[in-house]
């Protein structure tokens, strides 16, 4: 019979934190270049919808960037000075 | 379009743009409050290495374990389940 193990450890790792903070980045900053687009758009652009599309390409691609960056930083890893 | 209406009309856009901007951004910066500023400055944070993500204590002490088996868990899951609706049910007469 399989047992189960019950340990009293922390219910989050460290990469679901990483992943908590790097996809609420992306969302925010496609919002933002989601928005910044609607903006260009109705204001210089006649309503055009690529500005759109480019605000949230921006958005996306600086959401990325920043999410890269984190996963490649040494952000929430444990130290041990010696 | 008369030539009037449409100045007006972006005279009217350009003052509310205007404002808004003004009330949210300039007198009382009310976006450092908002959760999109938050996301932002913390991931800029992380990235700058001026803040960092809490790491658990972990420790080499002796751990008690708790082993049992998925049948008697579901079984106390079951049975916690069924009492809170027996419970819910004879609610209805109080």
């Amino acid at each position: 019979m399989s047992g189960q193990l019950e340990v009293s450890a922390p219910s989050r790792s460290i990469l679901n934190d990483k992943w908590d903070v790097v996809l609420s980045n992306l969302v925010v900053k496609t919002g933002l270049g989601f928005g910044a687009g609607v903006f260009a758009s109705v204001l210089f652009f006649k309503r055009r919808a690529f500005p759109v599309w480019l605000g949230v390409g921006f958005g996306l691609g600086r959401g990325y960037a920043e999410g890269d960056a984190i996963f490649r930083s040494h952000a929430g890893l444990r130290a041990v000075r010696a | 379009m008369p030539r009037l209406l449409r100045y007006g009309s972006f005279s009217v856009v350009a003052s509310v743009l205007g404002a808004s901007y003004y009330y949210y951004a300039v007198a009382s910066p009310l976006y450092t409050e908002a959760e999109w500023h938050r996301v932002s400055q913390r991931t800029a944070a992380l990235i700058d290495r001026r803040i960092d993500i809490p790491v658990p204590e972990s420790t080499t002490e002796r751990r008690e374990y708790v082993v049992r088996s998925s049948k008697e868990t579901m079984k106390d899951i079951w049975n916690e389940q069924i009492r809170s609706i027996v419970d819910w049910i004879y609610s209805w007469s109080h």
